[in-house]
């Protein structure tokens, strides 16, 4: 397993920490279903966000609109299940068949926008999504969502009674998809989407297709935000169209990387390890007071760090580390270039 | 292939009610360094970008060989042969020279391993080894100006537009790209050079090609161009080309 060991070098043995961590927690907390369920979404927001940063934070091509894939995810296996008694399964694959079509027609028309134009436009189109789910209610369950079926356990339909499970199904999701961004970042496609985010026009005056390499881009990182959204609809058994589809989630996937820091291939892991805990803590020990005092409290402390660093927790200078390497002092026997992002991140990592 | 390796025929870029290029015509023959002068707005740069796709021609054709290349978006004129540089640097800053150069490479190689392969391969013959895995933001403008070049030489050009390359540079450093150019240019690459010191196109051009306001006013050898009154009426003005004129 070259590439493991590839990995874990480029990252300074942060991922080895992070991967015990993570890989242990129920161990220690298996008695708390609080706690179970807020590992669980955070590594489903991970997921999604992981997704985002292909496009996004490589790309620079900032999507707030990644809540339409996650949705379209949710949705699509909910109403197979509901509708049609389709296997949970295959409907979780459908969903991300789904997410990719309609990431080709969106990206398509959107990605000829450039900056905030593409934002917004993003945006606009997660909430139209939001708006015709609650509008075809036969179909979707209008506003009032869609429940699935209680099958119990049944992991033939993807249902277990043993929460756990879900615990370690949303880990392998989020461990492949950060896998998965890694390789983008070491391939062609991540170097020109790297390119395209510094100077477009200089990356076409190199031969870059660059509507085209962004294209592709937003159709992979579709992909882990769909699955994200399949996942939490098995794993939470309602969605209705503001939880799949609002402006909560739609922002909240790209916060996520940009306290983590977007581009750097762990800022999603570390964004969600931080803000997905903090949201659902302030959401159950701030209810007693006045509504959105929780969501003011998450706010501060997502303005501050990025207050204290602009590009996200991965970009923050830790005193310990040294500044920069020697002028051309290459790695020794390490000809290749590392992949791009993961060089500052390992030297920043603290 | 018979014939020039770039031809230009009737080339008009207009911005609205400027026209910033009129009706321009001029080859470029295989192997041979074109200079290009003019005053400050004179339509060098647009003229280049339109060469370069950057900016669509309003009329007149761009051929390289026999590919037309009027028309067509950057990306493919770049992949057609045609490889610029910036006037102000344009690199990837947060990215390695190597992988600056990488990138270009990546446009046009089978796979990763060829890009880099051919990356290193540029650097070793502009001599930039050493530097490969410093980021581009680290380096004096100089350098700088160098990965330019390596970056557009990845793509395997048949034809190198080099814009104003000795702006912000000193003497010693001109001297150096100079020599860089002459290397290329040597080793039998087509070039076209825009520049604003006239000593630094005396010394590279085997032909120059003089702009005043969008307009072609001299095509020849420097010598010839730079005794040319029309030449020094634009850009010293009327009274000069006067005296010029004169004494013989």
């Amino acid at each position: 397993m070259n590439a493991v060991t590839r990995l874990l070098r480029s990252t300074g043995g942060l991922g080895l920490v992070v991967l015990v961590l993570v890989a242990s927690l129920p161990l220690w907390f298996i008695q708390t279903n609080f706690v179970l369920s807020v590992a669980t979404l955070t590594l489903i927001f991970m997921a999604a966000s992981l997704g985002w940063n292909v496009i996004s934070g490589f790309g620079g091509q900032i999507s707030f609109g990644h809540s339409i894939f996650f949705g379209l995810g949710a949705y699509t296996t909910a109403i197979l299940q509901v509708h049609y008694h389709l296997n949970a399964y295959l409907g979780v694959l459908l969903g991300v068949v789904v997410a990719v079509v309609l990431a080709v027609l969106l990206g398509a028309v959107t990605l000829r926008l450039r900056g905030i134009y593409f934002s917004l436009a993003t945006f606009a189109l997660t909430l139209v999504f939001a708006i015709l789910t609650g509008h075809y209610e036969g179909f979707t369950g209008g506003e009032v969502g869609l429940t699935l079926p209680l099958l119990g356990d049944a992991p033939g339909e993807f249902s277990f009674e043993n929460k756990v499970t879900f615990y370690w199904i949303a880990m392998i999701l989020a461990a492949l998809a950060f896998v998965a961004t890694w390789l983008v970042l070491r391939s062609r496609l991540g170097l020109q989407l790297r390119a395209i985010q510094a100077d477009q026009e200089a990356a076409q005056a190199s031969g870059v297709l660059a509507f085209r390499v962004k294209l592709t881009g937003l159709v992979i990182s579709a992909v882990p935000a769909a699955l994200a959204g399949s996942v939490y609809m098995q794993y939470v058994g309602f969605i209705d169209p503001d939880s799949a589809f609002g402006a909560t989630v739609a922002t909240q996937i790209a916060v996520i990387a940009f306290v983590g820091g977007a581009g750097k291939l762990w800022g999603p892991v570390v964004g969600a390890v931080i803000l997905v805990p903090l949201q659902q803590l302030l959401n159950s020990s701030l209810s007693a007071y006045p509504a959105g005092f929780n969501l003011v409290v998450y706010a501060l402390v997502v303005l501050v760090i990025l207050w204290i660093e602009p590009r996200g927790i991965m970009s923050m200078r830790f005193r310990r580390r040294r500044a920069r390497p020697p002028t051309g002092a290459a790695p020794p026997g390490e000809p290749d270039p590392e992949p791009a992002a993961a060089v500052p991140s390992s030297r920043e990592a603290g | 292939m018979a014939g020039p390796l770039l031809r230009v025929e009737g080339l008009t870029v207009r911005f609205g009610g400027l026209v910033a290029v009129n009706d321009v015509h001029f080859t470029v023959d295989d192997g041979e360094l074109l200079g290009i002068i003019g005053p400050n707005g004179a339509g060098k740069t647009t003229m280049f970008n339109a060469v370069a796709g950057a900016v669509r021609p309003t009329s007149g054709t761009i051929r390289i060989g026999d590919e037309l290349v009027s028309g067509k978006p950057p990306e493919r004129v770049a992949r057609l042969g045609i490889a610029r540089t910036f006037q102000s640097v344009r690199l990837f800053k947060a990215m390695t020279v190597a992988e600056n150069v990488t990138l270009s490479a990546s446009t046009v190689c089978p796979s990763m391993a060829a890009a880099r392969a051919r990356a290193d391969e540029v650097a070793e013959l502009l001599g930039m080894t050493a530097l490969q895995q410093i980021r581009v933001e680290e380096l004096p403008l100089a350098d700088q100006k160098k990965v330019e070049i390596a970056r557009a030489l990845a793509l395997r050009p048949k034809l190198l537009l080099l814009d104003e390359m000795m702006s912000g540079l000193n003497q010693s450093e001109t001297r150096d790209i100079i020599g860089v150019i002459k290397q290329l240019n040597g080793d039998g690459l087509t070039t076209i050079v825009i520049e604003h010191v006239l000593r630094v196109i005396m010394e590279l051009s085997h032909r120059v090609l003089v702009l005043d306001h969008g307009v072609q006013i001299a095509e020849g050898p420097p010598r010839d161009v730079m005794r040319d009154p029309r030449v020094v009426e634009a850009y010293l003005g009327r009274s000069a080309a006067q005296n010029l004129g004169e004494p013989a």
